[in-house]
Formats: C-alpha cells, structure tokens, sequence
C-alpha cells in the first residue's frame, strides 16, 4: 500500500518525471520520455528546471525523427536562457547541434540586448546641499545599474557611486560629493554606467564627460599688510658700551701690570711686556666702549604692536574663514562635454 | 707624514665638531720670550721665540683646551705641552683643572719638568661683538722634575684681547703671558725663575 501511494507521489513529482524522462532517452524509449516530459512540463514547472525540460523534450524529438517538434522545443528553452547550451547533451543525437543552432538562430533576434540609456542635462546650476546633478538611467531590461564618478586625470579614482536595481528607469543623483566627505574641486570628471542584468548580460558601459565650475562669489579682499608706520620701535639704542664693559677692560689691564708685580720676583727685573699688553688692552677697552652701544627693551611699545599684529591676523583669519564658506557655497555649473579632451 | 696625518686629523675634527653643534678653534701662535733666572743672588737672562698651537673645544658648559710651544732658551730646546679641562661657572668665568709638561734639552741630555693645578678664566666682550678680553690665571702648587733642580710650585697668568669677526671663522688672539717658578737647587737656594712673553695667535673658530 504504501509503496503504491510513494510510486503515485513520483508520478506527481514533476522533478522525478523529469529524471524518468532522462532515464527513457538512455534506454531510447523516446515515446515513453516525450510522454513523461510533457507531463513534467505540463505540471507548471519554471525555471531552470523548465529549461532542462525542454532541451530534454528536444532530444527526445530528434529520436523520434521529429526534427521541427526538436526545434520548436530548443526555441522554448532559448526564450526561457538565452545563453543556454547543450554541450552535455549533444552527444544523445548526432543532429542535436545542427538543430539546436537552427533554433538558436531562429531564437536570438527575440532575445533583448541589454543596453542602458543615460541621460544628462547638457548644463546644471548645483547648490551644494540644496540641489543635486540627476542622471537619468533607462538599461533596456531589469538590470543592476551602478553610476560612478571619477576625476578625469585619474578614472580609476572613483569619488562617488550609486548602485540600483532599475525596471524601466531611474534617477542617480551625484550631489557632488567629492573624497573625505567634502565637495568635489572645480575639474573635469567621468561619469561612468554599467548594467548587468540578472542573466549575467552587461550592457556595454556608458560615459559622459562633466566639467565642473564653481559660479565666482564675491569674496573679501585680503587687508594690505600691517602698516610698519603703526608699529611703535619696540627698543631703544643708547651709544656706548655698558660702564661694566670699561670696568672689565680696565681690570684686565690692570691685572696685566699686576701679574709681574703680583707674581714676580722682586730681585728679577721685567714688566715691560705687561706695559705693552695693559695698553693694547686699554685701547681695545676704550675702542669698546666709545663703538660700542646698548639696546633697551621699551616693554609698552612690544605690546602695542603685539595688539596690533594680533588685530591683523584675526582680521585676516575671519576674512579668509568668510570666503572660505562663501566659496564652498557657492553654486556649481556641471556641463556635460562632448568628448575627453 | 705625521704633519700631514695631523693636518688630516685636525680637519676631519673641525668638521665633526661643527656638525654636532660643539665649537672648536685652533690657533698658531708665536710668543717672544724673556726668560729670566735669579741663580746665586745674579739675574741670567735669556729670550727666545717659542712656536706652538693651541686647540680648544667646548661643548655646553666644558671646556678641554691643549696646546704646545716649541722654542730655544739659552742653549736648551725647550717643548712644553699643557692640558687644561674647564667648566664655565658663570656667564664670563671658566675653572677648571691643569697640567704641563715641560722638556729641556741640552747637549749634555734632558730634564723634565711636571706641573698640576687649578686655573680659571675670565672672558667678556669688550663692547663690540667681535673685540673680547680674557684674563687667565693658573696656580700650580704641584710639581716635580726629573733631575736635582726641580721646580717646587709655579704660577702662570695670561690677559689679552682676542678678535674675532662675528660672522667670520677667523679669530686672532694678542695677550701677555707671565710664568714664575719655584726652583728647588742644591747649588742656589731660593732660587726663581720667571718667563714673560707677548704671544699673538691666529686661527679658526668653528661651530657655534
């Protein structure tokens, strides 16, 4: 009993029908595998396994000598996967190969090739973060669509990327996001789209060529330099040595005629040497003292103008920070060039 | 040879000591001398021109300096060699330690002369950058000879004037030198000998 209720469930199985089928076409019982792959068939099977069953009614067919029930057979697995082949098969029948390309040719004008359309406006005025540039993408069947944009200089650089699954058409849209979060630099660039549709067919890939400007905003000028005129002199100079400077000379002079005196030996004569020694010396300290100058700080005048630069450059570091937003807010003009050039 | 390896040395260490931020000078310099000995109550004098070279490195606060003068006295050759390690202790003063040898040749041989002691040196700016003074004193409490007249102690003073261009590598050096020694002579107690001597250097100053 139960073995007849599992040999019923076989028969309703439509993968089971199948491989009996199969089994039928080894032992050339083409009547009996034509019968159960029709019922497979008829049993609402899809897929790849629908393929299968059709190239296995093919088969079938060509033993039956019904070479157009073959054909017709190997077309319906051809719209179901275009890039269907039969190697594996073609060893059942001698003719598999001939009919299948009959059918392969019959079939292949049906089958759609993908393609994808894209469409930019020759001219866009981007507000960064208000606008964005659209692309418009159109691949001819159910495709994977990925948008990329890469500066020109360096294509394979890419800065941004949109990736959709696209029915009919859809719209990518760059809001000119460059590296690091930050907008993309006045420049040339390439926008790039490829599609792949879920049979593995790429669409041959798409590029336009965009040519970024920034709109010129008015921006401040930078202040002249600090006016040397409004610097105070932040020293003084007064002529001659410091006193301490005469005082050193005239010890050493003086230590000179000391030393024979100091050290020496009252029995032994001498000095004359040291005479001539303290008087160069002495000439070097007056020559000191009388070229020489100091230099005195006047701490009141260092701090004026250490208010002063500092005015300056606060000025010039809000000036430069106020362009500085004015620039990056200012509106893009994207044109779309015609060729790299 | 050995001139011309030293040459070698000399260079190879000026270049060193100015690519390590250290400075190094080196001199020439000549000194006339008056040597004068007060042998059995009598004054001998005797001069002569020394020759010698001076080479003085500093790094931070240390100072090491080594010189040697090589002349005729009377009918003696006389070479003297001299190291002095100092360390700065003020802005303007440098203290530190010294050493001399002394070596008088005579026809009939050779006597030695070694001296140690402390030094210290005052050096300062005359008012103008490139004009400084220094003034050097060296105590020498310790010292022995190789023969029978033997120094006791000495003591030894220099002060001069030293120019040096401040962006110039060339440096000249004018001073006078005292030397006064305590001899100790079987034949002449209370024996003295003293050298007084006007030296001029030239030289190069390298580093900072």
């Amino acid at each position: 009993m139960i073995a007849a209720l599992m040999t019923i469930a076989a028969l309703q199985d439509p993968a089971a029908l199948l491989e009996r089928g199969r089994g039928q076409i080894d032992q050339l019982n083409a009547d009996s595998a034509v019968a159960l792959i029709q019922r497979a068939v008829s049993s609402g099977i899809a897929g790849p396994t629908r393929v299968r069953a059709f190239t296995l009614l093919a088969i079938s067919e060509l033993i039956r000598d019904n070479r157009l029930a073959a054909r017709r057979a190997f077309e319906q697995a051809l719209r179901l996967d275009n890039s269907l082949r039969i190697d594996s098969l073609a060893d059942l029948h001698s003719d598999a190969r001939v009919v299948f390309g009959e059918a392969r040719t019959a079939v292949v004008p049906e089958i759609r090739v993908l393609l994808v359309a894209v469409s930019v406006p020759d001219s866009s005025l981007i507000v960064p973060g208000e606008s964005s540039l659209a692309v418009e993408l159109r691949p001819t069947g159910r495709a994977r669509v990925v948008t990329t944009i890469a500066p020109l200089e360096t294509p394979l650089d890419v800065i941004w990327s949109d990736t959709q699954s696209v029915d009919i058409a859809a719209v990518a849209r760059w809001d000119l996001a460059g590296r690091q979060g930050g907008l993309a630099p006045d420049g040339r660039y390439v926008l790039r789209v490829t599609a792949t549709d879920a049979g593995g067919q790429v669409a041959p890939s798409v590029e336009r060529y965009l040519a970024l400007s920034r709109v010129p905003v008015d921006t401040q000028p930078a202040p002249p330099p600090l006016d040397s005129g409004r610097l105070l002199p932040e020293s003084y100079r007064v002529a001659r040595a410091g006193s301490g400077r005469l005082i050193f000379s005239g010890l050493l002079a003086g230590g000179t005629l000391a030393l024979p005196l100091l050290f020496g030996s009252g029995e032994l004569g001498g000095g004359t040497r040291a005479v001539i020694a303290a008087g160069a010396i002495s000439v070097a300290g007056l020559l000191g003292f009388f070229r020489g100058s100091r230099t005195f700080p006047i701490p009141e005048n260092v701090a004026h103008n250490q208010q002063l630069r500092e005015q300056d450059a606060s000025l010039r570091g809000a000036i430069a920070a106020s362009n500085a937003r004015l620039a990056a807010a200012a509106p893009v003009v994207v044109r779309v060039e015609a060729a790299a050039r | 040879m050995m001139k011309s390896a030293a040459a070698v040395l000399l260079g190879s260490l000026l270049a060193a000591t100015a690519a390590s931020g250290q400075r190094i000078t080196a001199e020439a310099l000549a000194m006339p001398i008056e040597y004068r000995t007060l042998f059995q109550g009598t004054e001998l004098v005797e001069s002569g021109t020394w020759l010698g070279g001076r080479v003085e490195l500093s790094h931070r606060a240390l100072r090491l300096e080594a010189a040697a003068l090589a002349g005729s006295l009377g009918g003696a050759d006389v070479r003297t060699t001299r190291l002095a390690a100092r360390a700065a202790v003020l802005p303007w003063l440098e203290a530190g330690a010294a050493a001399e040898a002394r070596r008088f040749s005579f026809a009939a041989g050779e006597t030695r002369w070694r001296l140690y002691g402390l030094t210290a040196q005052a050096l300062g700016d005359l008012g103008l950058p490139w004009l400084r003074g220094f003034g050097e004193i060296t105590l020498m409490p310790l010292a022995s000879g190789t023969s029978a007249v033997a120094p006791t102690s000495a003591v030894r003073g220099v002060a001069g004037i030293i120019l040096a261009p401040p962006r110039g590598r060339l440096l000249v050096r004018f001073g006078y030198r005292f030397e006064r020694f305590m001899v100790d002579d079987p034949a002449s107690p209370g024996r003295t000998e003293q050298l007084e001597g006007l030296m001029l250097a030239a030289g190069l100053g390298i580093g900072r």
